[in-house]
């Protein structure tokens, strides 16, 4: 694993799964919900002005039943609640401080809210949903299935007869042609990586590319060339030609996607690749992370700081005497573990080692792992003994349990070693590693000193399965964590301690892992393209949208900004919550006139306070514009792919959902742009 | 009798605006219209004059400004009237990359018909429009005729009840357009209902029942085609074996002044430009081999 990739797990925090699903079914209430709302009072305003009254016609096409009116007196309400929550300071949930300027802004994972501005806010989106939603799931129970498979295909067809498509698709193997020329500066052990990425994003951008065209000028070519007229004057709603366009792209390029996957594949699998390179990343590792801490003889350390750019990594001291360790901490254990291939379960481990002294060139630094089950807890050493971590008492066990149990176990090894010697560094697939799995799983403690590590390199030991058949046993109970509040015993812990003096080892979350299982890389790369997918039906989705009311090229205009602005998350956050230095528009627009540096303080006038509640009210405009904008950096899995690691069906399923949810609001804004459109005009 | 009636309007008016909302256009102006089951119905005006805006409005491609239309008793917004519906537009608007049987599985699709059906009404309609022996070819590469012909096949596809023709005999040569006329009144004979307009007075005249004449967006007539061109100031007289002498001519008006009546003109009817073509192709595949043969004394001359 590269560091590259941990800083951008940290980054991003970890995929969304079934954990966040509430969290962003309850967010997704509240933003599609805020749209519906708005789009519902546009819609009662806009049958004010057709004639209903008068004319069956329009009553039918533009329908106001009571339902709505209902649902929109209830959100209304709701709103007014939220509002007067807001004035009055009330019912919000507890918001994490912001970073300082400059600083990323870590998204945070959704999470199922139960205050009451946040309940309250997606009541009152559910019920515009609910009012926005009436004649649209009314006219979807009209939806035929071979009407929609007709269209379809129509669009399937077209899009296929249209040659252009072909020659376009063609030239999207053309830089493969030359991977010569791109790879030559590449260092050999990044090839397959730097291989797999290009592949990756050239394949999307290629893809993107030609659905977005097909998609944007679909509708619009219809309307121009009158074809349409031929297709609404038969039994067919309004939104089967929005679906049946829709399912109709998404199937072609899906055909092309599948092709050219299966020949970016090929392509990856016939290139010439560094050895090393390939056997780092020619797989597809199924991890099992734990929670990473910090601890010493100091209750508050937290890792050092070296100061370095990112701030992810902290780092321990190295020293033998060095009391200061990093600590993994399982809570749950996998029940594949215990019955681990070889009973041997692999560790990989990537750290960063940042050295006081120049130290000998080509030498690893030496570190030890301690794993313990909760069954053998470890404490801190106290100040008179020297840096190594002892054996605490369980809870409810007499004082000095923890050193009886250390004795039995510093006795079994001793006839270990007499029986065999060496046997207590039996590695997996020797005769010795069934005592060791015996008397990890006995004690709930194994320790693998020296193990050698390299700076950015990937590193690798095997721990016993018996200490997770041991992990799996009992109730851990719970325990003080370091914040002074109850938490849960982790079942197993995994202890790094930095050996050398005057080094430096630095890590983070992602940093250590227990292997779980190796996938095959293929179904990796193609579970990769499954995010290019959702991106794919996404951009066709704008599209068709966009197309129902605007032409073609403004259509393709309007779907690429709204998909590319998904790229800038990080600006638009900065933005969005007034954290750019110099502040938002309004402040800096004041300051140039006042011809004030961007960091001069602002002041406190009357006029000042003016400028910072109009860049706040900007702000609130962005995250507005946010929520229409997608997340696209969600569906990205290419440094999953390339870095060799499994992409979790979890986190596949999450994105299909988030892809519906995010074109959800786009499908019943499509419907009523092409009900009211006149076709003929 | 409320059956009878297929198509309805009530101060049906159109108003084109702009963006900004401002009226541009009339189109259609507080029509009031009923179209009965089983006749040919045409709309007759100049260009502009709201002939294919009255169509639009009901197939529901534009919406009223104010009034109502029904067709079938359902407003014309309502989808599910199409059912019933078979419509040929001015142009044939339809994919050029589909071949003809394509297109009509296709549209067979729309109106939810099952395959067997779609196959059969298919083959029968391509059989009737005369393109079997071009129904793998694309659209594309049809003449402006053949994409009618097509075009009209789409339109009987789910064999309609009610037929809206706008220009049938667009883009037609004298064949086709006899051969249009004579499906329409097919159609009528097999008691549906014909809804078209067009410009060509003659066709309008050949097969329609009722007509109703538009002009800039108003009603200006409406009627039945036999008493609206009747002119029951003059009558006609015709008979056979009969030569125009000097004789006759005074013999004539001497009976006619005797009823009070006053002679105006006489002479040898001519038959219509269509008639004549229509004949001399019919007896060109008749006698293959044919020739014009040009009168004796131009011979000579």
């Amino acid at each position: 694993m590269s560091g590259l990739f941990g800083i951008l797990q940290l980054d991003r925090g970890e995929p969304l799964g079934y954990a966040n699903f509430l969290g962003l079914v309850q967010a997704w209430c509240q933003d599609a919900g805020g749209f519906a709302a708005l789009g519902l009072i546009i819609y009662l305003l806009y049958s004010r002005s057709v004639p209903t009254a008068q004319s069956h016609s329009e009553k039918l096409r533009v329908p106001v039943s009571t339902w709505m009116l209902a649902m929109a007196v209830l959100s209304l309400v709701c709103y007014g609640g939220v509002l007067a929550l807001l004035i009055m300071g009330k019912g919000a949930p507890p918001q994490p401080p912001l970073p300082p300027p400059g600083m990323v802004l870590k998204t945070e994972p959704p999470v199922w809210h139960r205050q009451l501005r946040p309940m309250l806010l997606m009541v009152a989106g559910i019920f515009a949903l609910m009012g926005i939603c009436e004649p649209f799931v009314r006219d979807l129970l009209k939806v035929r299935g071979r009407r929609i498979w007709a269209l379809a295909r129509l669009s399937f067809k077209e899009a296929v007869r249209y040659r252009i498509l072909w020659v376009l698709l063609a030239l999207g193997l053309f830089p493969f042609l030359f991977t010569g020329i791109w790879m030559s500066s590449t260092r050999p052990v990044d090839e397959f990586r730097v291989l797999i990425v290009f592949d990756s994003i050239w394949l999307m951008v290629w893809v993107l590319l030609i659905g977005a065209i097909i998609a944007a000028f679909g509708l619009p070519t219809d309307i121009k060339n009158l074809t349409i007229h031929t297709v609404v004057t038969k039994p067919v709603e309004r939104f089967e030609l929005v679906l049946g366009r829709f399912l109709g792209y998404v199937g072609l390029m899906t055909v092309a996607l599948v092709g050219m996957t299966a020949i970016s594949l090929l392509f990856i699998s016939t290139t010439t690749i560094d050895p090393k390179a390939k056997e780092e990343t020619e797989t597809a590792r199924v991890p099992r992370r734990g929670k990473l801490e910090f601890a010493s003889r100091k209750a508050d350390f937290d890792g050092t700081n070296v100061g370095r750019e990112f701030d992810y990594r902290r780092y321990i001291p190295g020293d033998p005497t060095a009391p200061h360790r990093a600590i993994w901490q399982y809570y749950e254990i996998p029940s594949s573990m215990k019955s681990a291939a070889g009973d041997a379960v692999p560790v990989e481990f990537t750290f960063d080692v940042f050295k006081l002294t120049k130290g000998v060139e080509n030498k690893p630094v030496d570190v030890t792992f301690r794993v313990v089950t909760h069954q053998a807890p470890q404490v801190a050493p106290r100040q008179d003994q020297r840096g190594e971590w002892q054996w605490g008492d369980l809870p409810g066990e007499p004082r000095g349990g923890g050193e009886i149990r250390k004795r039995a176990y510093d006795a079994d090894v001793a006839a270990l070693v007499a029986r065999e010697t060496g046997a207590i560094n039996a590695k997996p697939g020797t005769p010795g590693w069934a005592a060791i799995n015996e008397l990890a799983q006995k004690h709930g403690y194994y320790e693998r000193r020296n193990v050698g590590v390299f700076d950015y390199a990937i590193g690798r030991i095997e721990i016993p399965a018996g200490l997770f058949r041991k992990a799996a046993e009992g109730d851990p109970g719970v325990e003080e964590g370091k914040d002074g509040n109850r938490r849960p015993r982790p079942r197993l812990s995994i202890y790094v301690k930095c050996e050398d003096g005057g080094q430096l080892l630095g890590m983070a979350e992602p940093d250590l892992y227990l292997l779980e299982a190796n996938q095959p890389f293929a179904v990796n790369f193609v579970k990769g393209m499954i995010g290019v997918w959702c991106r794919l039906c996404i951009v066709i989705g704008l599209a068709i949208a966009c197309s129902t009311y605007l032409s073609g090229v403004l259509s393709l205009l309007c779907a690429a900004m709204i998909f590319l602005l998904g790229f800038l998350t990080d600006h638009l956050n900065d933005l969005a919550t007034n954290r750019n230095v110099g502040g938002g528009p309004f402040q800096t627009i004041s300051q140039l006139m006042r011809t004030e540096t961007p960091t001069t303080p602002f002041g406190e006038s009357s006029s000042a306070k003016a400028v910072l509640i109009a860049d706040r009210g900007w702000a609130w405009v962005v995250r507005r514009i946010q929520n229409v904008i997608p997340d696209v950096e969600s569906f990205t899995w290419t440094h999953f792919v390339s870095e060799g690691f499994n992409v979790n069906a979890e986190y596949l399923v999450i994105n299909v959902l988030m892809m519906v949810g995010y074109l959800f609001p786009w499908a019943v804004l499509a419907y009523y742009l092409m009900k009211s459109r006149e076709v003929a005009s | 009798m409320a059956e009878a009636v297929v198509v309805e309007t009530r101060s049906l008016t159109k108003v084109y605006r702009d963006f900004w909302g401002r009226k541009k256009k009339t189109a259609l102006n507080a029509l009031d219209l009923t179209i009965h089951k089983g006749e040919i119905f045409g709309l007759l005006g100049p260009n502009g004059s709201g002939k294919t805006t009255t169509i639009k409005l009901l197939l529901g491609l534009l919406f009223p400004t104010a009034g109502d239309a029904f067709v079938f008793g359902e407003p014309a917004a309502k989808v599910e009237k199409n059912e019933r519906i078979g419509y040929l537009p001015e142009e044939s608007y339809l994919y050029r990359f589909l071949n003809a049987e394509e297109t009509l599985d296709f549209y067979g699709r729309l109106f939810d018909i099952d395959a067997e059906t779609r196959r059969r009404r298919s083959a029968e309609l391509i059989e009737t429009v005369g393109l079997a022996a071009d129904k793998k070819r694309i659209l594309k590469e049809y003449s402006k005729g053949m994409r009618q012909r097509i075009g009209l096949a789409q339109a009987l596809i789910n064999d309609p009840e009610l037929v809206i023709l706008d220009e049938p005999t667009s883009g037609l040569d004298p064949l086709g357009t006899a051969w249009m006329k004579k499906l329409i009144l097919d159609l009528r004979n097999k008691g549906k209902t014909v809804l078209m307009c067009s410009h060509r007075l003659d066709d309008v005249q050949d097969v329609c029942d009722r007509i109703a004449i538009l002009y800039n967006g108003d009603l200006q007539e409406l009627g039945a085609v036999s008493k609206l061109v009747e002119d029951a100031a003059r009558l006609e007289l015709r008979a056979k074996k009969l030569k125009e002498t000097p004789e006759l001519r005074a013999d004539l008006e001497a009976v006619i002044k005797k009823h009070g009546g006053e002679l105006e003109s006489i002479g040898h009817p001519t038959t219509t430009l269509e008639e004549l073509f229509l004949r001399i192709v019919e007896e060109s595949k008749q006698r293959p081999g044919r020739r014009y043969q040009a009168p004796v004394d131009a011979k000579a001359s």
